[in-house]
């Protein structure tokens, strides 16, 4: 296995995570965190993160309201809950004690 | 003039060309059929049909209210397959059942309206690789076309090559010669045997599900081609069977027949052979010890060229394949004698071997300095991997 095929699902591992820090920065609708990855290796499709988000909202890390847009129907604008937040706070640690492993461990 | 559609998006009707309406309601078909164990399955469809219908809005304006089959194409390649939002990729590559499905309406759909829908199916090429092969990536583009690991593909490669006494390596070299190089991203792409799209190679966190499935449709062709091979082998082994019953011992000669008992080929044909064969089995024997203590060959100093073990199997090579066409010079003189239709066949698969040979040959003379090239990087290769670091000799790989 080329390490580019392990790439896949570190990626796939690692998007919830990112999702989180996305939402967590600013209040965000679906296209704009689409638009925050599309240019990093994590770049995701509707389909992908529709779903995803739902799974989140149930799982109680995310919630959203209804705002007004200027233009078109109104959009679902995402934030995290009180538990969305200490799981970020959680997930951050422990990628920094992964990272510190990394670093440590080796050449 | 194309037939228009209507179809309703989370509650707005648009206008789209019959054949992208088939495709956009291929796609939440799908999207519908896949999410059906989730529980949220009708928000997330409003959601993702108001996602489409934004995405709509950009390609039509006062004087476009018809979007076309194209432009649906390249809002649902945008949109990606819908999955399931496990989070754990671990339950993707175990393959759960609703996940182990390919999405057929979302690839259907691609695949009809897009006019890169044959892209979008991933179809496998063999190409050579030679980004990280050892000579000229034939067993690189092998095991990427296979799905194996390279290195099984090369030790099994050599294990072929000296077993069936140099066709191997034959095989090698006119693999070289006809497999093209995979030069694009595209053609990589093919040589793997993934899906090329803009879709593919930014969304991978959807990547490995393709892939998986393009693995398992690929096994499957595997084990067809497996059994083939096998029965092709087994038809083979009867043939050989029938063959070398053919030539029974002739019916005793008559009482008082002086002749040779054991003369069952040409006249003088099997001292000549037995010969031939323990003077080429010297002559290897010679070239085996020269080869293991790195000897100079004819003058040459080939040790400081390439490393030990490739003038060993070079030299078992070579006398594996001399020593297989005397053996089958021998069998079918002996079988000849009894059947010529079988000496023709030997002799046209002699002809064939030697004319084979021939054009090889004639390849090399024609286009030396494309050979020429191959030959200064494969020694470049052998070099780099095995040349200078003595302390590694140890465990050094076998490669081609």
């Amino acid at each position: 296995m080329a390490a580019n095929e392990k790439f896949g699902p570190m990626r796939k591992g690692l998007l919830e995570f990112l999702i989180l820090k996305v939402i967590a920065a600013d209040r965000v609708y679906v296209a704009d965190i689409l638009r925050k990855l599309a240019d990093t290796e994590f770049a995701t499709q509707e389909g992908t993160l529709y779903p995803l988000l739902s799974r989140m909202r149930r799982d109680g890390l995310v919630d959203y309201d209804w705002k007004e847009s200027d233009s078109g129907p109104p959009r679902k604008y995402y934030a995290l809950t009180a538990s969305g937040q200490a799981q970020l706070a959680e997930l951050i640690a422990y990628w920094r004690l992964i990272n510190k492993t990394i670093e440590d461990l080796g050449v | 003039m194309r037939t228009v559609s209507s179809i309703s998006l989370n509650g707005n009707a648009w206008q789209i060309e019959a054949e992208g309406c088939e495709a956009l309601a291929a796609y939440l078909k799908s999207a519908e059929s896949r999410l059906t164990a989730d529980p949220d399955r009708i928000e997330i469809l409003a959601d993702l049909e108001q996602a489409i219908a934004d995405k709509l809005a950009r390609y039509v304006s006062a004087h476009k209210n018809v979007v076309t089959a194209e432009e649906i194409a390249l809002v649902l390649k945008e949109m990606g397959p819908v999955e399931i939002g496990e989070g754990e990729p671990a339950t993707h590559a175990a393959g759960g059942p609703s996940t182990a499905d390919p999405p057929p309406g979302a690839q259907a759909a691609a695949g009809t309206a897009a006019p890169c829908g044959s892209a979008a199916g991933g179809p496998r090429h063999l190409f050579r690789i030679r980004e990280g092969g050892m000579l000229g990536g034939v067993c690189n583009g092998l095991a990427a076309y296979f799905g194996l690991d390279v290195t099984l593909v090369r030790v099994l490669f050599v294990v072929f090559a000296v077993f069936t006494g140099g066709v191997g390596a034959t095989v090698y070299f006119v693999m070289l010669i006809v497999v093209p190089v995979a030069v694009t991203a595209e053609q990589m792409a093919a040589a793997h045997g993934k899906p090329f799209s803009a879709e593919e190679l930014i969304g991978r966190p959807q990547g490995p599900q393709s892939g998986f499935d393009a693995g398992q449709h690929w096994r499957q062709q595997w084990r067809d081609q497996r059994r083939m091979w096998r029965d092709q082998r087994r038809q083979w082994r009867r043939q050989r069977r029938a063959w070398s019953g053919a030539p029974t011992p002739p019916p005793p000669p008559p009482y008082g027949w002086h002749g040779a008992p054991y003369h069952y080929g040409a006249p003088g044909f099997g001292p000549v052979s037995a010969l031939l064969h323990v003077a080429l089995l010297i002559t290897f024997l010679v070239a085996l010890v020269g080869a293991v203590h790195g000897r100079p060959l004819m003058g040459w100093d080939w040790t400081a060229v390439v490393p030990h073990w490739v003038g060993i199997v070079a030299v078992c090579v070579i006398y594996g394949a001399l020593n297989q066409q005397l053996r089958m010079a021998r069998y079918y003189g002996h079988v000849g004698a009894y059947s010529p239709a079988h000496a023709l066949v030997g002799l046209i698969g002699s002809i064939v071997w030697l004319s084979l040979l021939l054009a090889f040959g004639w390849y090399v003379v024609h286009h030396w300095p494309e050979v020429q090239d191959f030959l200064q990087h494969a020694l470049q290769a052998l070099q780099s991997a095995f040349g200078n670091p003595p302390a590694d000799s140890g465990k050094t790989a076998i490669s081609l």
